[in-house]
């Protein structure tokens, strides 16, 4: 037992550092490096010459009948110094044959291979749903920036018969780059071009007949056997025609025979199929507990020491399994500690069919025993599979159901269909919940067809609340979260999410499905984050980091960081938000491959918290790192980097630039509508640059642009309070402000505590209520000196820099900061603003017309695009033209990209 | 010959996969449904198949198993007079 527990936290810890990119992978480590045997092998150089002239052009197929050494050929030649370049491993199975997972552990195999550099773009790639041509031209030219080849095998590639799949490779190698090098290894031809590829020498092959042992190999392979005559190895390697699975099973069968030549001499007088017969043979000459230790384990694609004992109710399975892998090959070592086993496939198969025959009562036993020992472990999806196998249809389905909204929730949608395709067509039509799970993966890409097919929602007040109608709302609410984030509505992932956390504690039995939890509570506060509900966010996410470490799921807990960092980044909350960025950072560097979308947030963090502490080249440093490492967009925090950067530009005093980054945030929005206070930030952000340009619209036009019916926000409030204080109307800004500050206005961005305070000060000074002015600066100060925040202040400019200076008499306490503001201010002060020149400003449909005129799109397009008339589009296309002091569409582009407005 | 695709009734149809070597009642469970008759190095297993798709699936246990396919066939002979397991 305690070797079990050790086993099981050094799985716990090894998940824990589990680059996020695998999360959906379990089982990865073992499908991505070849199978090692101890056993001698037979070196097989004639067999490495194919496989060299293969690799130095685009293909290479190994194609063979099961048992003819082609794994252990690739396993061999990629262990010697010969590829022509790191080898990316895969070994595919029939749970492979999804188009999505194909390639995406395909990337995983490469980016583990050694071939692909810390930047290289195809880190940060990962497949759509439905990979398309998008994502694997971003595969090619992700595969043509690799500084040296790779070499890519893909070992038992007949398990896929998917055809996009082969339609995805067939682009591939249409428009390989010189770099790929790919091998691939079936026991059919793959449905590839083969003869094309083969006319123009771009195809090596080796085939059945290569691979057939030559007497002298047999020879080597068979050296352990003493007496064995030369005659004899030529009848051998002629009844087995060079089979090496045959020629392994000899080997077998022959130790410890009597009589070698009397056994070779009857095995090549006799007609009986090679594996058949010697199979028996060998099962039949080991002792009874190995040989039922055999068929016993044999039922599992995988196992350690621990199932080993659960299937048989024995003990020292670790180390027969040891034993067996160095004595006769029966299994093989898998994943990188090499405590877990597999049986060769072809032994496998036949130990399966001689179970079945010998005691086919012990089968569905065996299946149970396993499917208990994999739910005990929490690997749900194994469980299933056993439980499949043990033909227990009730009990499969109820643990489908059971686990269902947590698998839709981890990312296994489509696990999850492939589970109930297997259970019984009859069980499944009967029952509206296993129809929705099955469905789950095509709703939640969006497949209309399956969303319509979706039953409808029951609502029966009339009946008790039961579990299993809990259970249903729950999934109901897990698919329609998922099918909102694919779909980029945050406003709806909250609501759902929500829903789905409610359901999810009502449903669920204590402690049981963390890491489902974890998930959940990441989606609902990422989403409640930029819908701007940061008061609720802060919970979830910090629960959520909770739930993460609970469950070991490392990735989910740096996610739900990343999300916490930015929230403090977005309040102001320096202290805190540097902490948690800077934790993300790192981990992110540690844990290669950890998801882009995750260090990105770190970073970003950072870059808020260089920014608020006026140290512009840091910020510009971490908004690039950023930049560099979110190539898997997440739109919202590309928004939030865009406002931020062009604050940065402000703050350098570069305003041009500052809003042509608005005017091209704005653009980028095309096709997504953000959550609406992300928006107002937008609009917000680009007011308060067009005010310090000497541009300001009044401050209740902005109002009125926000969308009326909504309260503004504390932060939105503290914006318009800086453009009422600049227009000076500070009675108005002081009433602006009083909601945030008693903490009664809603929740949203900027709602930064210590920059209230001052627009506060600022309004009450130039209100000459100078006793509330100096009690409202001491809070912003109290606020500012924790974090070290010194954005706020040099942002008010000069206004800031005199009050500072007239009420420092008053605030002893915050001498030494408020001296280091008055110095850092002065500098600041030197810094000019450059403002564009433009004859008149233009109006805002004359912005949204302008962002059109540099492409193709003719005028009569363009007024079909925005929903007005040809005329109304000329009108403003001319208003551009006078106020840029120019006649035609292109100098006004040219005009207006020297003036930054594009 | 009543092969109609359509037809709701599914009648099966009686396969003969030949494959080589003389295999033993020990693959019996590895074609379930299906007799095996060996003789002169080769084995002939025989029995009703519903459709394609159980076709293709005995194939792969053929091809999963390493033996060499000889033939595929289908029989109008009716199951009752398929032969019988060898040895």
């Amino acid at each position: 037992m305690g070797a079990a527990q050790g086993a099981r936290t050094a799985q716990r810890q090894r998940q824990l550092r589990r680059p996020a990119a695998a999360v959906a992978a379990g089982l990865l480590a073992a499908k991505l490096a070849p199978p090692r045997s101890s056993l001698r092998q037979v070196p097989r150089p004639r067999l490495f010459d194919p496989l060299q002239a293969g690799t130095r052009q685009l293909l290479t197929l190994v194609s063979a009948p099961a048992g003819a050494g082609k794994t252990t050929l690739l396993a061999a030649w990629s262990s010697s110094r010969q590829p022509p370049g790191p080898v990316a491993w895969l070994s595919l199975d029939a749970g492979d044959n999804e188009v999505a997972r194909f390639w995406s552990y395909t990337l995983a195999a490469l980016c583990q291979s050694g071939a692909v550099p810390g930047d290289s773009a195809l880190r940060a790639l990962a497949p759509p749903a439905e990979p398309d041509k998008d994502f694997l031209s971003q595969l090619v030219s992700g595969l043509a920036a690799l500084p040296s080849p790779v070499v890519l095998v893909l070992d038992d590639l007949h398990d896929i018969t998917d055809a996009t799949v082969f339609e995805g490779l067939e682009f591939l190698l249409r428009h390989a780059p010189p770099q790929l090098r790919l091998v691939l290894a079936t026991r059919v031809d793959p449905p590839l071009p083969l003869q094309r590829l083969l006319v123009s020498g771009k195809l090596v092959q080796v085939r059945a007949a290569d691979l057939a042992f030559t007497v002298a190999e047999a020879a080597e392979l068979l050296s352990s056997v003493e007496d064995l005559s030369e005659e004899d190895l030529v009848l051998l390697q002629a009844r087995t025609e060079g089979w090496a699975a045959g020629l392994r099973l000899a080997a077998m069968s022959l130790e410890g025979q009597p009589d070698p030549h009397q056994f070779v001499a009857e095995l090549a007088g006799d007609d009986k199929s090679i594996g058949d017969y010697l199979t028996g043979e060998v099962l039949d000459r080991q002792p009874e507990d190995l040989r039922s230790f055999l068929l016993q384990t044999s039922i599992v694609d995988e196992l350690d020491g621990d199932l080993a004992d659960t299937l048989t109710g024995g003990h020292g399975g670790e180390s027969m399994l040891a034993r067996l892998e160095r004595s006769n090959g029966f299994v093989v070592a898998v994943g990188s500690r090499r405590t877990s086993y597999r049986y060769h496939q072809l032994f496998a198969d036949l130990l399966r069919y001689e179970l079945r025959r010998e005691a086919p009562g012990q089968v569905i036993r065996l299946h149970r025993r396993a499917a208990d020992w994999y739910a005990a472990r929490g690997e749900t999806v194994h469980a299933i599979r056993q439980t499949l196998m043990a033909q227990d249809w009730r009990h499969a389905a109820d643990l489908t159901a059971e686990h269902g909204p947590s698998l839709i929730l981890r990312g296994h949608a489509a696990t999850l269909h492939e589970l109930v395709e297997r259970l019984p067509a009859d069980l499944v039509q009967a029952d509206p919940e296993l129809q929705l799970l099955g469905a789950a993966d095509r709703i939640v890409r969006g497949d209309v067809e399956a969303t319509a097919a979706q039953p409808p929602a029951r609502s029966q007040p009339d009946r008790p609340p039961s579990r299993k109608r809990d259970r249903f709302a729950l999934l109901r609410a897990v698919v329609r979260t998922m099918l909102a984030w694919q779909a980029g509505d945050l406003d709806q992932v909250r609501v759902d999410g929500a829903e789905t956390l409610a359901l999810q504690s009502r449903v669920g039995k204590d402690g049981e499905d963390d890491d489902a939890r974890a998930v959940a509570l990441f989606t609902v506060g990422t989403a409640e984050l930029w819908t701007g509900h940061l008061a609720s966010a802060e919970p979830h996410l910090r629960e959520g980091i909770a739930a993460a470490l609970q469950a070991r799921l490392g990735s989910v807990h740096v996610a739900c960081l990343s999300q916490l960092a930015l929230l403090h980044a977005i309040r102001g909350e320096l202290h805190e938000a540097s902490r948690w960025g800077a934790s993300v950072v790192e981990g992110a560097a540690e844990e290669d491959g950890s998801s882009p979308m995750q260090a990105a947030g770190g970073s970003l963090a950072l870059a808020w918290v260089a920014y608020y502490r006026d140290d512009l080249g840091e910020a510009t440093r971490y908004l690039d790192q950023a930049e560099a490492t979110s190539a898997a967009d997440f739109r919202p925090m590309t928004l939030m980097a865009a406002i931020l950067r062009a604050r940065v530009q402000r703050a350098r005093g570069d305003l041009a630039g500052a809003l042509s980054m608005v005017a091209t945030a704005h653009r980028d929005l095309a096709g997504w509508r953000p959550p609406r206070s992300l928006w107002r930030w937008l609009v917000l952000t680009e007011a308060e640059l067009r005010s310090t340009a000497g541009q300001a619209q009044p401050a209740s036009a902005i109002r009125k642009r926000l969308d009326e019916d909504r309260p503004l926000s504390g932060g939105e409030a503290m914006v318009l309070a800086r453009l009422q204080l600049a227009e000076g109307d500070p009675a108005g800004a002081a009433a602006a402000l009083a909601p945030c500050l008693d903490g009664s206005a809603a929740d949203g961005f900027l709602t930064i505590q210590a920059e209230m305070w001052l627009l506060d000060a600022l309004a009450h000074d130039a209100l000459a209520d100078h006793d509330q002015a100096a009690v409202s600066l001491e809070r912003a100060l109290d606020l500012a000196v924790h974090g070290g925040l010194q954005r706020s202040f040099l942002d008010a400019g000069a206004p800031a820099r005199s009050l500072l200076a007239r009420y420092r008499q008053r605030l002893p306490t915050h001498w030494s900061y408020l001296d280091e503001l008055l110095q850092v201010s002065a500098e600041s002060a030197q810094v000019t603003v450059v403002a564009p020149k433009l004859i008149d400003h233009l109006t805002d449909r004359e912005h949204t017309v302008l962002r059109y005129l540099p492409s193709l799109m003719t005028y009569e397009e363009i007024a079909a695009d925005l929903y007005v008339s040809l005329n109304t589009v000329k009108t403003h296309a001319y208003g551009i033209f006078r106020k840029l002091g120019v006649t035609g569409r292109r100098q006004a582009v040219r005009s207006a990209r020297e003036l930054h407005l594009l | 010959m009543r092969q109609r695709r359509t037809s709701g009734v599914r009648r099966p149809t009686i396969y003969r996969i030949v494959v080589r070597g003389e295999l033993s009642h020990r693959y019996l469970s590895a074609f379930e449904g299906m007799t095996l008759a060996a003789g002169d190095g080769q084995t002939t297993i025989s029995g009703p198949v519903v459709d394609q798709a159980q076709l293709y699936g005995l194939l792969d246990r053929v091809s999963d198993l390493g033996l060499e396919l000889i033939s595929v066939n289908p029989s109008p002979e009716p199951a009752a007079r398929a032969a019988q397991t060898g040895r």
